[in-house]
């Protein structure tokens, strides 16, 4: 992953990737344990998004 | 200020939207390769895909030393030289958006292209590498959140790296939810 012309982006607050992380962990694992209630490809969604996001430190 | 921030939102929507183009038509096009598999979406489709979970757990917690397969490639920084405006984050997009031909940290994108693969669902196949890209996408959407000051690319980078036991756990914890869904699947499907 490249950072797409962060220069010009603006400082908003530094809650810290720790912090981001674990949200977004928990919504997406938790948005796809209510998606596994309609089946098993529904719940899968929630991992793919999370092996998604935990790539960024891959850059 | 306002002009930086039009700029940077349109630098970022073009890439989401380059790497969404590529991730669905990889998603879509494995699925569809997967169609022509006997048994694509079964329950042996579906018991290797939790054995290759399995396998990227037991790789992520015990074996980190042992690579796995990738092209160890990045995207061209010769595209910003010979561009400007939106098209060049757009072509990241695409490319990084391609999933396997750009060097990745953790051995879930396997796992996500495997779904795609054994289920043979072109339409399924595009939501879960969406989905994936979604993550992706995710992490620079939020990165002003993450910078301490504009132009604090070196310490951002630094600060990722000094969470990477955290994301690692993160990936792993996602890994183990999956494991799950598979494995009650499974069960289910064989009467175990």
């Amino acid at each position: 992953m490249r950072p797409v012309a962060l220069a010009a982006s603006p400082r908003v607050a530094l809650p810290g990737t720790a912090v981001v992380t674990l949200a977004v962990t928990a919504g997406a694992i938790g948005g796809g344990a209510v998606g596994s209630i309609f089946g098993l490809r529904y719940g899968l969604l929630g991992g793919a998004v999370v092996w998604g996001w935990t790539q960024l430190v891959g850059l | 200020m306002a002009t930086a921030r039009r700029e940077w939102v349109a630098n970022v929507t073009a890439y989401t939207v380059g790497g969404a183009i590529s991730s669905v038509a990889v998603g879509a096009a494995l699925g569809l390769a997967g169609s022509f598999l006997p048994g694509a979406g079964g329950t042996a489709a579906i018991a290797v895909v939790l054995a290759l979970a399995a396998a990227a757990v037991v790789r992520e917690v015990w074996l980190r030393r042992i690579p796995f397969p990738q092209l160890k490639r990045q995207t061209s920084r010769k595209w910003a030289l010979q561009a400007s405006g939106p098209i060049v984050p757009f072509l990241w997009g695409l490319d990084i958006g391609l999933t396997f031909t750009t060097f990745f940290t953790f051995a879930g994108v396997w796992v996500v292209l495997a779904i795609a693969f054994l289920f043979g669902d072109p339409g399924y196949g595009a939501l879960v590498l969406g989905a994936y890209w979604l993550g992706r996408a995710l992490s620079v959407w939020v990165s002003p959140l993450l910078l301490e000051r504009p132009n604090a690319i070196d310490a951002l980078l630094d600060g990722i790296g000094g969470t990477r036991r955290l994301v690692r756990a993160a990936h792993v914890a996602a890994l183990l939810f999956a494991l799950a869904l598979l494995a009650h699947e499974v069960a289910g499907r064989t009467g175990l």
